[in-house]
């Protein structure tokens, strides 16, 4: 606990997602001056003046120094290391700085914005490499990107004007927001944690818990993922399936469990097999004729579904 | 016609006394005296300039505030000062130290050490905050901390040493006082300038300073060159 409410949960990674201005750096900042042993990565990656691989061993042991090679060979940047820092390119930084970090000793991982300066093709796999180092040990990622918080975190703690207004499993968190706040600064998104299960090129077919969900997103068969439906892009119809849900691959046909209103909208909660939420108008309730226990169908376009490796 | 006549005979007279051997001897002890006191500085003076740089002390802005008065000290002043304690009654005078070198490089070091001192510190200082930042967060020991922003810093550090050797070397008053500008023992070529001019002596003052000249060229260069290596 410390001033901005912020619950350090041992063992486990928590995502800090807030807008740009929340007071996420200076949470993190925080936590360094508070617990002390962290492996803490800033914002900005900086070299100093020396080859890569000299910036790539600094603070490290022989032992971790090998460990970061490992990570700097699996980010590309093998080939680096006997150049002078000054020719690296801003995501060459990033990395470089990030594989010296996450070869840390400390229990406790505080990673500023880690994949920011990382181009976007890059960001699974190094993402992955996070995801992996980080297992069994406390990690607070810092991020804006919601796509982020989804790869890397176990937890989310969402931060508004220099204070946590709401922290908790991902999945939960994302699903329902407790403030008006919250809603709008993440949206309203239902995750589920899923297997491939289909690949039909653009889109990838995914089962959690049994339900069948078609998105896209660089994952292949087999593959453990998370699955993120923003509630806003669910459509409700009737259960005969009019009017027509156009041109959406994903139709579960559930029963509404609970209605309520936020803001000018509704949130409907309809049981699919799994929770699934919707955000909808007034008009579509009255239309539609919703009720708790109305049978309807959720329609949703598969182009609306992103699929992240998880 | 006269008073260029004047200046023609003075440059000439200049380059026929660069051979004087008593030049050569001045210059000798010229580049010993200021040399000692450079590096003596600039050994004392990075670590200092470092830590004041870098750490987050008590006191620390009432240092800053003293080096920098200090890289301001006049001459005369520090050559009195310590010409006082080095007196054969003063505090120090058992060391018999007045009108020799020795108390020549120790009102040089003086005067050099805030020199050093501050703009050590200055360079250390102007470190960009994502520097300092990730300095903090590589958890090195605090000599291996000092050592990587020093490397980071090391134009601004060379600069300090430029600037050093440059105060002292071309310093007249201090070394005057506690050295007393006796020939052959004390005399180094800002005195030698001094003494010549006093005797209308203006070919051997011009040549000696040719020579001051030359050799704040050469440091000034050498040292320069070190800059962009690291």
């Amino acid at each position: 606990m410390n001033g901005a409410g912020f619950d350090l949960v041992r063992g486990v990674t928590t995502v800090v997602f807030g807008p740009n201005g929340a007071g996420k750096t200076t949470l993190l900042r925080g936590l360094v001056d508070e617990i002390g042993a962290v492996a803490y990565q800033p914002q900005q990656p900086y070299l100093f003046r020396g080859l890569l691989g000299t910036n790539l061993g600094l603070g490290l042991s022989d032992e971790q120094s090998g460990l970061a090679g490992q990570y700097a060979r699996r980010f590309g940047l093998g080939n680096l290391l006997a150049q002078p820092a000054f020719v690296a390119s801003g995501g060459e930084r990033a990395r470089l700085c990030l594989a010296r970090t996450l070869a840390r000793p400390e229990d406790v991982f505080l990673l500023d914005e880690p994949l920011a300066a990382v181009d976007l093709a890059e960001r699974p796999a190094i993402a992955a490499t996070i995801r992996h180092a980080l297992e069994g040990r406390t990690g607070v990622i810092v991020t804006h990107e919601l796509e982020q918080v989804v790869a890397l975190g176990d937890r989310l703690a969402i931060m508004i004007g220099g204070v946590v207004v709401q922290q908790g499993p991902v999945a939960e968190v994302m699903a329902q927001p407790t403030s008006e706040a919250v809603a709008r600064a993440i949206g309203v998104t239902n995750v589920y944690d899923g297997v491939v299960v289909g690949d039909e090129g653009a889109t990838s077919t995914v089962d959690a818990d049994g339900v069948q969900l078609i998105g896209s997103g660089e994952v292949r068969v087999g593959q453990d993922v998370r699955v993120l439906v923003p509630a806003e892009t669910v459509t409700l119809l009737q259960p005969d399936g009019s009017p027509t849900g156009g041109s959406a691959r994903n139709r579960w046909e559930g029963t509404v469990v609970a209605m309520e209103p936020v803001g000018r909208l509704v949130d409907v909660v309809v049981d699919i097999g799994i929770p699934l939420r919707a955000i909808v108008t007034p008009g579509s309730v009255d239309v539609l004729g919703l009720g708790v226990d109305s049978r309807v169908v959720a329609a949703v376009k598969a182009s609306s579904v992103r699929i992240v490796e998880r | 016609m006269a008073p260029v006549g004047l200046i023609l005979d003075a440059i000439a007279d200049a380059f026929a006394s660069l051979s004087d051997p008593e030049l050569i001897e001045v210059v000798a002890l010229t580049l010993v005296v200021s040399g000692v006191a450079s590096v003596a500085s600039l050994t004392i003076g990075v670590p200092m300039g470092t830590a004041l740089g870098l750490g987050r002390f008590r006191g620390r802005s009432a240092l800053r505030v003293a080096v920098d008065v200090g890289m301001g000290l006049p001459p005369v002043l520090v050559g009195l000062a310590l010409l006082l304690l080095l007196w054969r009654s003063g505090p120090l005078g058992g060391l018999r130290l007045t009108f020799t070198p020795t108390a020549m490089m120790i009102a040089q070091f003086l005067l050099a050490v805030p020199i050093v001192v501050g703009l050590t510190a200055t360079a250390i200082e102007s470190l960009p905050a994502a520097a300092v930042e990730q300095l903090g967060a590589l958890r090195l020991s605090l000599v291996d901390r000092a050592r990587l922003a020093l490397l980071e810093v090391w134009p601004g550090v060379v600069g300090a040493a430029v600037a050093a050797f440059g105060r002292v070397v071309s310093e007249v008053g201090a070394v005057l006082i506690v050295g007393g500008n006796i020939a052959g023992e004390t005399r180094v070529l800002t005195t030698l300038i001094v003494q010549e001019s006093r005797q209308a002596q203006f070919g051997p003052a011009l040549g000696a300073g040719l020579v001051l000249l030359v050799i704040s060229l050469v440091v000034n260069v050498s040292l320069s060159r070190t800059r962009g290596r690291l």
